[in-house]
């Protein structure tokens, strides 16, 4: 079954946490989904390997950048599209505060689904929504042709 | 302030040593592969576990932002000559195609431009074809705090 196949039953279920199986780096890295109030929130479970800073004992801003990317992708299958894998163009990050030793969550909102392109906007916060770690606007192109 | 086309050894090993001390760098199994005239150049074998999604088999777009910040970050201490704690600002990354989990990654970064709290740095991540040509995956442009207060010690 592939992961557009697995999505019907994951709605059904409303249980997007039995998508992740399919998102092998996202698994490793400890990333897990679940709905809350109707939204997706994908999380990163604090783990030794997403330390990027022993001495300041701070994530990594890849492991966090992969969250981002990883709720916005989620968040479009979710929501919008039910066919083909998203591609992502680009990735634009920006980190607000250094990402302390304990869980992250993300959310993605989606402000615009055109034909080709999708536009996402995501945040990762740690205790408070309303004080996001880091904030990210990335593109996906739908319909990638040029293979 | 230019900084010095080659660095010492023990800058080279300081350098080294940063990096495999950063667990998720160790996670993705990243390497040094060399530092000289502003350029730092990380490499990292791809395997399967850095998949994106099932099928398709191509590697997550956070595998190459992490060797790219890593690379980046290294850069401006290159530049600096001197280990001092530095704070990711922003990153911009172009992802110029898939990239399959066979082989290796490598990328280059170098700091353009350093002034007494920031530095600009712009990175490339490649994989290398059997003709030796190296072929671009991901660019990148960066910003960092450099917090001259903090020290890293390795």
């Amino acid at each position: 079954m592939s992961v557009l196949q697995a999505l019907s039953k994951a709605q059904e279920a409303r249980d997007p946490q039995s998508l992740i199986t399919y998102f092998p780096y996202a698994n490793a890295i400890g990333i897990s989904a679940t709905l809350s109030d109707g939204e997706l929130v994908a999380q990163l479970a604090f783990d030794q390997h997403i330390i990027g800073d022993l001495g300041a004992a701070a994530l990594q801003g890849g492991a966090i950048s992969t969250l981002l990317e990883s709720v916005a992708v989620l968040t479009i299958l979710w929501k919008i599209e039910k066919i083909q894998m998203p591609q992502m163009m680009n990735h634009s990050v920006e980190y607000l505060s250094s990402g302390r030793p304990k869980p992250t969550f993300a959310r993605a909102e989606i402000t615009r689904h055109g034909h080709q392109i999708t536009n996402v906007r995501t945040i990762a916060w740690q205790d408070d929504q309303s004080a996001p770690i880091a904030a990210a606007h990335t593109h996906f192109l739908l319909n990638p042709t040029a293979k | 302030m230019s900084p010095p086309a080659v660095p010492t050894p023990e800058q080279l090993l300081a350098l080294d040593r940063l990096l495999t001390l950063s667990p998720h760098n160790s996670f993705l199994r990243m390497k040094l592969e060399s530092a000289k005239d502003n350029r730092l150049s990380v490499s990292l074998p791809l395997r399967d576990e850095l998949i994106a999604s099932e099928p398709g088999g191509m590697v997550h777009g956070g595998v190459v932002g992490s060797i790219l910040d890593t690379s980046c970050s290294l850069a401006v201490m290159l530049r600096l000559g001197k280990l001092i704690r530095v704070s990711t600002l922003d990153m911009r990354i172009d992802y110029l195609r898939e990239l399959p989990a066979e082989g290796t990654l490598h990328s280059r970064s170098s700091c353009y431009r350093l002034t007494d709290q920031m530095a600009f740095v712009r990175g490339i991540a490649f994989t290398i074809d059997k003709d030796g040509n190296e072929d671009k995956v991901a660019k990148a442009a960066a910003t960092f705090l450099v917090i001259h207060q903090q020290r890293v010690a390795v």
